[in-house]
């Protein structure tokens, strides 16, 4: 319960500085802050966890997001628990595969988003206008994810008690 | 056995007698006074001499206490520079703040009456998909949907979505905003300006070509469809697109208001409904 409290103040404090963080000079891009936050909590502990944090914590983006309320909660807490589930067990500690997975996720979060926005009828802008940006935050999201996994692993394991046997 | 020679004293008429002469020559003119020039022939430069040294002398001592006292002036100097400095800056402040409030009361007066009220940007939407804010005030602080937000230079967005305490501002620049609009030229064109999402620019499409379009002219607000009040500043035209094949241009218009710098936004309440607003 700690640790998922814990999780959601990360994810809360992802959101505000996202909310101020202006396009970066790589393709006008920008991080996607909560979702490195709860993808990289999700590597550490169990899916069930890690679907709960995943799904705060888009409820938290949702809250000052203009998309749908629950949306982001929803593709958060889906992709954590594939995270958790599937992708951690396969990665066994490779970074390539870390970073190849934080790719995917934004992908995968970025159609879900635009899906649900025209869905909800909203015109998107032309796809010409989206390339530059969505290209930046996939290679952003998937650099930034190992290091965004080492600092939600030592958080994890502090709240846990885990102590580093020394010989 | 050692004697002394007894000293012979001058007898005292004698020693009077040279007073008076001594103070006869100081007093009257004639050859005494070539002795006193001797003297200060003989003496002066001795005493020039011992002047420029005593001046020079006096000049450092006088030198070194002044030091003091111009360290301790100049720390007071630098004292007043900061502070004025200070005072400088808080002074251009209120200069913007003032203009920007002449402006606003410009504005308002165009716009009509009505209540505004001032708000702060707390959140900009992170996806590329949309052109939309979130600024601090809600339902508690007044805003209603549809409510029409502005700063000094212009028209910003409409009101889309109303919490207790924020509110979601669609950007007219957003892909999915429409404005009614005029064009403040020679042929009072009227039309539907579309925002473009991230490339900060509007278009007016489906404008005849008939109709005279310059670049430069101002583009207002029509008030049609009572959506946004009539006479809010939205642009200037950019550029005309034009093809003679077609019966329509383009007109793509620069935004007045910078919507990467957002700083002081007013939602203008019970605007464009046609009834009596509440004077602020």
């Amino acid at each position: 319960m700690v640790r998922v409290v814990v999780a959601t103040m990360l994810a809360l404090v992802a959101t505000l500085l996202q909310s101020f963080f202006g396009g970066s000079p790589f393709l006008g891009a920008r991080p996607d802050l909560v979702l490195l936050v709860v993808l990289a909590w999700s590597v550490s502990v169990d899916s069930g966890e890690a679907a709960i944090v995943g799904f705060l914590g888009g409820l938290v983006l949702d809250s000052v997001s203009y998309t749908p309320f629950g949306l982001n909660g929803a593709i958060f807490g889906l992709e954590c628990y594939a995270m958790s589930a599937a992708v951690v067990p396969l990665m066994r500690g490779n970074v390539l595969s870390l970073i190849g997975a934080g790719v995917v996720a934004t992908v995968l979060y970025q159609a879900g988003t635009a899906l649900a926005l025209q869905a909800s009828g909203l015109t998107l802008p032309p796809l010409q206008q989206l390339y530059g940006p969505l290209f930046g935050a996939m290679l952003l999201n998937g650099l930034l994810l190992p290091f965004f996994s080492m600092f939600c692993r030592r958080i994890v394991r502090a709240l846990s008690g885990w102590r580093q046997m020394q010989v | 056995m050692i004697t002394d020679t007894p000293r012979r004293q001058v007898p005292h008429w004698a020693r009077t007698i040279l007073v008076v002469v001594a103070a006869a020559a100081l007093l009257a003119p004639g050859p005494w006074r070539g002795l006193e020039n001797v003297g200060s022939v003989v003496l002066a430069p001795f005493q020039g001499a011992f002047s420029g040294v005593g001046a020079e002398v006096g000049g450092v001592f006088e030198a070194l206490s002044k030091v003091r006292e111009m360290s301790e002036q100049n720390a007071d100097y630098r004292q007043e520079i900061a502070r004025l400095e200070s005072e400088l800056v808080r002074l251009r402040e209120l200069e913007i703040e003032n203009h920007d409030l002449r402006s606003l009361l410009g504005l308002k007066e165009r716009a009509g009456p009505g209540v505004l009220l001032p708000v702060s940007v707390i959140a900009r939407d992170g996806t590329p998909y949309v052109e939309a804010i979130t600024v601090d005030r809600g339902d508690s602080g007044g805003v209603q949907a549809d409510n029409v937000v502005i700063t000094q230079k212009g028209l910003v967005g409409r009101v889309q979505r109303v919490n207790a305490t924020t509110s979601k501002i669609l950007l007219i620049t957003d892909i999915n905003s429409s404005v009614a609009v005029r064009v403040q030229g020679e042929s009072r064109t009227t039309g539907v300006l579309r925002g473009q999402s991230r490339e900060n620019l509007l278009v007016i499409d489906y404008i005849p070509q008939g109709d005279t379009l310059n670049v430069g002219d101002v583009v207002i607000t029509s008030g049609m469809g009572e959506v946004f009040p009539e006479g809010l500043v939205v642009g200037r035209i950019a550029r005309v697109q034009r093809k003679d094949a077609d019966p329509f241009q383009t007109a793509v218009v620069e935004p007045a208001v910078d919507m990467t710098k957002l700083e002081r936004l007013y939602v203008m309440t019970d605007s464009g409904k046609g009834h009596a607003p509440v004077p602020s």
